[in-house]
Parts: C-alpha cells; sequence; structure tokens
C-alpha cells in the first residue's frame, strides 16, 4: 500500500498495538506488524518444539528458545527404562555445547501417600526434581522457566507433575541457577537412568511476557 | 477458536513501590494467569497481592482476604504462613536485597459478582542463603466484580507484570 495511505489513512496513520490495530492492511503490513508485536492474535502460548523420547533417551535438548522472557515445559507419558529417576532441568550458556551442572537451588515437596517429604539442594547438579519415575510409574508435569535470555537476571523455574505407579505421586517446587547471564539452550533431563520410547516433552514461549 | 492463553495487559515499572494491573479482567474469562519477574532492594521483604474492585479502587479491608503459603527453602526446614484475615495476600514472593525473583498466578472469577477471587500461586525468589519458593493459596473472601491487582510492598529496581485469559 501507498506509504501516504498506509493503514487506508492518507496523512497521519493511526498507532498501532496488540489489542488495538485500527485501518485497512495488506498482507505485507500483517507481516511488518506480526514481526513487531504488534498484530493483534490470540495463542500467546506458542509452541517452540516437541521431541519424543526412543528407548534409552537421557535428555531431550532444546537449543533454540526463542525471544521470549518466560517459557513453558510439558512433560508427559515418562516412564524409566529400568531404575529409579527424577526429571529435571539443566541449561546451558554456550548453546548446548555443554551444560551447567553445578550451582542448582531448588525446594520441593514430594507427595505420597507413605512418607511424604521435602526435597532441597543449595547446590545441586540438576534444577529439580519434578516428577519421580520408575519401569513401572509413569509421569507427568510441567515448568514454568523464567529469565532464560535475560543476562541480567537469575533463571528461575517453577514446577508441578504427577505420578502414577500402585499410589499416585505428585510434587511441586521451585528453583534457580543463581547466575545472571544468558542460558541459551535448555535441557530436560533425569538424574540417572533413561527413559522408554513414548515420552514428549515440548517447550513454548509465552509471549508478550 | 483459540484455546491457549490469551494476553490481556502487561505493566512495568522501575524503581517503583508497587505495580497495579488495571482493567485486565472482563467477562470474557473466567480464569487468568499472571506472570512476573523482576528484581527488588528490600532485605527481607514479601511481595503483597490486593484486588482492584470494578471502580479501579484497592480492596483494603482488615478482613477481607483469606491465604496460606507453604515456604520452600533450599536451605533449611519448610515452613508454612497462613491467616484468616487479612487485609492482603501476602507472600507471593520473598527475596532479599538485590534478588531477582519470579512467579505465576491464577485467578479464578474475578469478574464474577457472585464469586469470591481466588488465587493460587507459585514462585521462586532469594534469600542470601539460597532458594525460597512458595506454593499458595488466597482468596478474596467479597462476592463482586475485580477489575485489575495491585502488587507491592518492596520497592521494586524492576518489575514486569503479564496478564493472560485462558480459553
Amino acid at each position: 500500500m501507498a506509504d501516504d495511505l498506509k493503514y487506508g489513512y492518507k496523512g497521519a496513520e493511526p498507532t498501532q498495538s496488540f489489542g488495538n490495530n485500527t485501518g485497512v492492511f495488506d498482507p505485507n503490513d500483517i507481516n511488518n506488524l506480526i514481526a513487531d508485536n504488534k498484530w493483534t492474535t490470540f495463542g500467546q502460548l506458542e509452541l517452540i518444539e516437541t521431541q519424543t523420547s526412543t528407548n534409552g533417551t537421557s535428555a531431550f535438548n532444546f537449543l533454540n528458545l526463542g525471544s521470549y522472557n518466560v517459557h513453558f515445559v510439558t512433560f508427559t507419558n515418562c516412564k524409566a527404562t529400568s531404575a529409579e529417576t527424577n526429571m529435571a532441568l539443566r541449561f546451558s550458556n554456550n548453546g548446548g555445547t555443554s551444560w551447567i551442572a553445578t550451582g542448582y537451588q531448588f525446594a520441593y515437596w514430594f507427595g505420597r501417600n507413605v512418607n511424604p517429604l521435602e526435597q532441597k539442594s543449595t547446590n545441586s547438579a540438576f534444577l529439580g526434581y519434578a516428577g519421580q519415575i520408575t519401569s513401572s510409574t509413569v509421569c507427568g508435569g510441567y515448568f514454568y522457566v523464567y529469565n532464560l535470555l535475560d543476562s541480567s537476571k537469575y533463571s528461575f523455574a517453577s514446577y508441578q507433575s504427577e505420578a502414577t505407579s500402585n499410589t499416585t505421586q505428585y510434587s511441586f517446587g521451585s528453583g534457580v541457577l543463581p547466575t545472571a547471564e544468558t542460558h541459551n539452550a535448555l535441557q530436560v533431563t533425569m538424574n540417572t537412568d533413561s527413559l522408554v520410547a513414548g515420552a514428549v516433552v515440548s517447550l513454548y514461549g509465552i509471549r508478550y511476557s | 477458536m483459540a484455546t491457549n492463553l490469551e494476553f490481556i495487559k502487561s505493566a512495568s515499572g522501575t524503581s517503583v513501590s508497587s505495580l497495579s494491573v488495571t482493567d485486565c479482567f472482563s467477562a470474557k474469562y473466567d480464569v487468568y494467569t499472571v506472570v512476573g519477574r523482576g528484581d527488588f532492594t528490600n532485605t527481607n521483604a514479601f511481595i503483597y497481592l490486593r484486588f482492584l474492585d470494578s471502580g479501579g479502587s484497592e480492596v483494603s479491608g482488615a478482613t477481607d482476604y483469606a491465604y496460606a503459603n507453604l515456604v520452600m527453602e533450599s536451605y533449611a526446614s519448610f515452613g508454612e504462613d497462613r491467616n484468616a484475615n487479612a487485609d492482603h495476600i501476602q507472600r507471593i514472593v520473598y527475596s532479599n536485597n538485590g534478588n531477582d525473583f519470579s512467579f505465576e498466578i491464577n485467578i479464578y472469577n474475578p469478574y464474577d459478582s457472585l464469586s469470591y477471587s481466588f488465587c493460587q500461586w507459585q514462585s521462586g525468589g532469594r534469600s542470601s542463603l539460597g532458594l525460597v519458593g512458595m506454593k499458595s493459596i488466597g482468596v478474596l473472601k467479597q462476592t463482586a466484580t475485580m477489575s485489575g491487582i495491585k502488587i507491592y510492598n518492596p520497592t521494586f529496581t524492576d518489575i514486569n507484570v503479564s496478564v493472560y485469559g485462558v480459553k
């Protein structure tokens, strides 16, 4: 559209923002406004990537985090190959070339009908644990993850999960890697063992967060 | 039809002692998700929350709110903090001087004039000793339409809050 008829207006053009798009738009206008985060389209939980385990998968590496301040991770149908293990996160500051394996702090509640307990660490190799699983236990849950791409802030996560075996178990908690730096890759992993085929892990970005 | 989080509004501030997100609730949604992150300067401080009524005024009666927190510290035994009659909802976050924080809050029925406004949240902050996580519930014991929220108490170096409708 000619510049003197931007958005169908002659002269001063209307200011565009999410929830407030005014005028007549051609495809280029819409593409440009989407690129500038100014086009109204609902659905701000935006899927970045989904990965599915094969037999023996021990980690899901997400190397593309988009440009979000808050991420959301779901994990479903997670079942251990042989041993008891726990779902957890690790971050990378070099694009996934290596994964930070020290310094995580966490606190979570592990609920079960026998011996429920609190778990904590001020210097762990993992951020978690979210969801305890065995070869006879199926687990699912989620993480909210904050500030990964913000070099001035610590990277936090909060999480919740549920697992079923002979009884139902649940856990919820929070964690942090108290280092203010950019974490540009995210790993969903477990502290030991691996998963059987069929576990699904999805990474979302929450736009405008 | 979208089945997702639908962005409604965000607010941010630097060097402020409170942040209000006004006119973010409507009849379009029953459930809302709020995500926030930031940093504050006070020593050993909590973030509080109050609702804003349909005129935008703070709801602050002495017994209007009730809350219960499980305080999960990475360096000490877990604790509890609760109050059945308070003038605010407490401990959205606990954090200490110069430490960052994050939180997500789910809010139920704030615009429904026939229901109480409930919320549940999880958060992470830091003391000088380590992580402090919260797993919590709260309620505004009024059957009235609410239009927004106010986050307050410490002096925020910076704070960003976004509100989404849950479809």
